[in-house]
């Protein structure tokens, strides 16, 4: 297989991928691709092979969010069961994969699972018309009661394979209770069912499946699967590339595992991304790989209800693990709703709850390329957070000296006014806040982009670095600080630091304050030029030896005193803000 | 594949049946006891100890003149059904005796029976018009004869519950009420016992029904403990005989003291979780760290205990449970809270004259259990959830 030029199809990959899997689906081809989930089907397995005639079923229920191999697991558990002759002789494993959306109530799955051994078993019964029963229940007796005997005649037992067993139980109301009195008084059918949250019904005590089912959450790939997927991939598709990709790039798949949370689907559009030279193509690419994954992820916000989509969304636009008040306040929501939809949400695998250690706790989108996804495409982006995302992104996807050279790249086509305005202020805005960028880089970047911007309608490209330094502060965020700050005051030399210095005390950051007074590369400048400031320091170190308030002189007091005074008072706003 | 990998005895969810049931004997000998003094029994506990496991078992043991038949009957929905299926596990329950019995092929011919099964009694044209007149009519005739049929039934309690819900309180009011006459009837003493078994409890249900329990104060009310320590350490050892993953005795007296309260329905949790890991890592031998990993794993995973708390403010009034889940915050930041304390919190929430009953409640519902005039948690996975949900408590 040739590669084809990647700038003009972006999507070859999953197109191929796409076509793979669709001309593989036989036996032998899911056999063969089935690379993940081994864990969990080898346990089912061998339980199942350790089954003698009268033990009882262990019914189970794989959790996974979509494209986590739920579907897959239930088929490889399938093919296994046909194809192994032990089983076979012992079990018939039925997937109502394609029936399942005209199933609602109980009896329409006992229809369905009659017709299916019916026609394995080759034995057809001449059911009694529905009309015969005096309600629906009676006649879900009676479908079951005819299964039980077509089993008691060839001495199997069912192996009952359900995905989205959560919307089929929704469905059921009075049934769920019927279906698990006929679980707990027969004992010759095992459900194997896939859900994307762990429903109510498995949880509520007075739900009739509280803690029926033996649970397996499907969690995100490791490393070693990942690695193992793309040699698998490489070996299949013959796109040597991507043989042994995982061991020489361990950093980038790391970033790829975590911006997806591990999720299988959302693999293979990074996968797209590692096909090529990166750093050639700039954002427009990263973007439509983004487009691609549009499906996927639009079908998870299409199954929340509207209340639930809000909150998704207005979290995802934060970014950061939000507590409750914030999402209270965006959502314009009250909490009590909030907390419910939130453990809805965690149920669902969208949302993940950080704990604090304190009575609030935070909640983030748990896949942050799903995060990512919502940003661009939902509409009303905020283009700060835009831009913080985008930074992000960006850092975790290229280390340092390819994020320069994209940046150089960007750079040149600013120059050489080959990006519209538009395009060039969001790569502008996701490179300008990196790490990686320096400061002149980082003005030239600034300058280029505002010199396209004829009608003068931006006005949030980030003025001042120093503002980014605070922002991070803010946000906790304390990595290289101190490298940092010494660009600050570098880049100024000195001068006009004041609202720096101030605002860092703001930010409870005393100490710091006071080493940039101390250091002895610019603690001289900066002492004169910032005397009272350099007072009030000490006042608030309480570094007050050698009788400084009486130093202090007279009629500078009081306004080092006012100085502490706001610091304490904003000290306070800030930390309550928090 | 790793096929040879032997995972441990245990079923999780399902009654534990046939091999996978481990023997409660004295549990067993204590319900039997309880029957041949003609008595019938109300099995009390909270989902997941093992109730319907029991009732099974003992359809086994049945001394040479009883009979018992087993049913779950969550799935019925109006009081006929349940008298119609009621008066079947009758017909079923005796037609285990020996067929040669002939009052009892003339009853079978009188009532026009054509089969008897599993699934259900199958009449010929003249089928019962009105079941609860028929187990009237039939019980007299079983207590003229030298037999003895016990009816174990499982679930009663929820099909109660969700008529009530439905707002059919007079169905399951009736329900009670005919089970109460056949259960007193002089007529049939000794010869018919019924054995109910119930995760919802059926004091909370009759009360909700009737304003009082007095209609099931006739039953004999079994406990149903925990195994001891040494219970456990012999149940763990049963369910992981020959299995991939063992426990010597440190890692045993480990895992022991971790689960500390022993329902095989959370020693199953943590050999399922460790058993699960070990084979996920293709790594046999264990550490204490694997122990701690599987209990954090199904304490983090806490739509296990979360069902726990929210029950606490859906069946207790709002003052009441405020007083409940702080005294369980207590108890779980301290690991014990003793009487003095519990008053303490009591006057706190005005409850100086009904705390000890709303305690005894939380005892009853599987939260908390005494220990040496303390109450503790019954279960450290309930406690350490506890906690991790109410990280902070304050109270001097």
């Amino acid at each position: 297989m040739t590669m084809p030029d990647m700038q003009q199809n972006p999507t070859w990959f999953i197109d191929q991928l796409t076509l793979y899997q669709a001309a593989n689906s036989s036996p032998e081809a899911i056999k063969r691709n089935f690379l993940i989930r081994i864990a969990e089907f080898e346990l089912i397995m061998a339980d199942l092979r350790n089954k003698k005639s009268g033990d009882p079923m262990q019914h189970e229920l794989i959790l996974g969010r979509r494209g986590s191999g739920k579907s897959t697991l239930l088929r490889r558990i399938q093919i296994e069961i046909d194809e192994d002759a032990g089983l076979a002789e012992r079990f018939i494993a039925i997937n109502l994969a394609e029936e399942q959306a005209s199933i609602y109530r109980l009896s329409d799955l006992w229809f369905e699972v009659l017709q299916e051994l019916m026609t394995r078993l080759n034995s057809p019964v001449k059911l009694r018309d529905f009309d015969d029963f005096e309600n629906n229940q009676s006649y879900a007796r009676y479908l079951y009661a005819e299964i039980h005997q077509l089993l008691e005649r060839c001495g199997k037992r069912v192996v009952l394979l359900l995905d989205n067993l959560d919307r089929i139980l929704q469905n059921f109301d009075d049934d769920g209770h019927l279906l698990r009195e006929t679980l707990l008084n027969y004992n010759d059918l095992q459900i194997i069912g896939g859900s994307t949250r762990m429903d109510e019904h498995f949880w509520r005590y007075d739900k009739p499946f509280y803690e029926f089912f033996r649970r397996h959450r499907l969690e995100g790939l490791r490393f070693e699967e990942i690695h193992n997927l793309l040699n698998h991939w490489s070996a299949e598709m013959n796109l040597p590339l991507l043989h042994d990709y995982a061991l020489r790039s361990r950093g980038r798949i790391e970033a790829i595992r975590i911006l997806t949370d591990g999720s299988p689907r959302a693999l293979q559009f990074f996968i797209q991304v590692l096909m090529h030279d990166s750093t050639s193509y700039g954002f427009d690419y990263l973007r439509k790989v983004m487009d691609r994954a549009t499906p996927l992820y639009q079908e998870r916000l299409n199954n929340l209800t509207p209340p639930q989509r809000k909150i998704v969304q207005e979290m995802a636009f934060w970014w950061e693990a939000a507590p409750t008040k914030i999402l209270v306040e965006k959502c314009r929501m009250e909490s009590k709703l909030i907390a419910s939809y939130l453990k809805q949400l965690e149920q669902h695998g969208i949302v993940e709850t950080i704990p604090t250690g304190k009575k609030n706790h935070l909640y983030r989108i748990a896949e942050r390329f799903f995060n990512m996804w919502l940003i661009v495409t939902q509409g009303n982006p905020d283009q700060k957070r835009r831009a913080k995302y985008l930074t992000l992104f960006l850092e975790s996807w290229y280390d340092g000296a390819e994020l320069k050279a994209l940046t150089q790249k960007h750079l040149g086509d600013l120059r050489d006014g080959l990006v519209s305005y538009d395009k060039a202020m969001v790569l502008s805005k996701g490179l300008v806040h990196s790490k990686f960028i320096g400061v002149e880089e980082r003005d030239e970047l600034i300058e280029y982009t505002r010199k396209l911007d004829k009608d003068g309608q931006e006005s949030e490209l980030p003025r001042k670095f120093e503002n980014i330094v605070l922002l991070e502060i803010w946000n906790g965020i304390f990595e290289n600080l101190s490298e940092k700050i010494e660009r600050v005051i570098q880049f100024k030399n000195g001068e006009d630091l004041e609202w720096f210095l101030t605002n860092l005390l703001y930010l409870e950051q005393r100490h710091l304050a006071l080493s940039l007074f101390e250091s002895e590369q610019h603690g001289k400048i900066l002492r004169d030029r910032y005397e009272l400031l350099y007072y009030a320091v000490l006042i608030l170190t309480q570094k007050t030896e050698d009788n400084l308030l009486l130093k202090i002189p007279p009629e500078v007091l009081p306004t080092v005193q006012e100085i502490v005074e706001k610091v304490k008072e904003k000290q306070l706003f800030y930390s309550k803000k928090e | 594949m790793n096929s040879d990998w032997k995972g441990p005895k245990i079923i999780i969810g399902p009654t534990a049946t046939g091999d996978y049931y481990y023997p409660r004997p004295q549990i067993e000998a204590n319900i039997w006891d309880e029957i041949q003094k003609g008595s019938h029994v109300l099995l009390a506990a909270p989902r997941r100890v093992g109730k319907s496991s029991v009732m099974q078992a003992m359809l086994k043991n049945c001394p040479s003149d009883t009979r018992c038949v087993f049913k779950n009957i969550q799935g019925v929905q109006s009081e006929s059904e349940f008298y119609r299926q009621f008066f079947e596990l009758i017909l079923q329950c005796l037609s285990k005796f020996e067929k040669d019995k002939h009052w009892l092929s003339n009853l079978f011919q009188h009532l026009n029976i054509e089969e008897i099964t599993l699934e259900g009694v199958k009449f010929g044209e003249k089928k019962p018009s009105e079941y609860a007149e028929e187990i009237n009519q039939i019980l007299p005739k079983i207590g003229q004869q030298q037999l003895k049929i016990v009816l174990l039934l499982d679930e009663l309690p929820e099909v109660l519950n969700n008529l009530h819900k439905k707002g059919r309180r007079e169905e399951a009011s009736s329900i009670l009420d005919r089970l109460r006459q056949w259960r007193q009837s002089p007529d049939i003493r000794n010869h018919f016992s019924l054995v109910l078994a119930g995760s919802v409890g059926i004091h909370h249900i009759v009360k909700a029904l009737d304003g009082r329990t007095a209609d099931i104060n006739d039953f004999s009310i079994m406990p149903f403990e925990a195994l001891t320590r040494n219970e456990a350490g012999d149940y763990i050892a049963w369910a992981t005989k020959d299995c991939t993953v063992q426990y010597d005795e440190h890692l045993l007296s480990y895992l022991l003291t971790k689960i500390n309260y022993f329902i095989p329905y959370f020693i199953n949790l943590m050999l399922d979780e460790i058993n699960k890991a070990a084979r996920k890592a293709s790594h046999s031998s264990l550490e204490f760290a694997s122990i701690d990993a599987a209990f954090e794993k199904i304490v983090r995973n806490n739509d296990h205990f979360r069902e726990w708390k929210n029950r606490l403010f859906e069946y207790f009034a709002r003052e009441e449970s405020a007083f409940l889940n702080e005294t369980l915050v207590y108890i779980a930041h301290r690991h014990a809270i003793n009487r003095r304390q519990l008053h303490d919190l009591a006057l706190k929430h005005g409850k100086k004259d009904t705390y000890m009953e709303l305690i005894r409640g939380l005892e009853h519902d599987g939260y908390v259990v005494e220990l040496e005039g303390d109450f503790v948690f019954v279960s450290p996975f309930l406690q350490a959830f506890w906690k991790a949900d109410n990280p902070i408590y304050d109270h001097a």
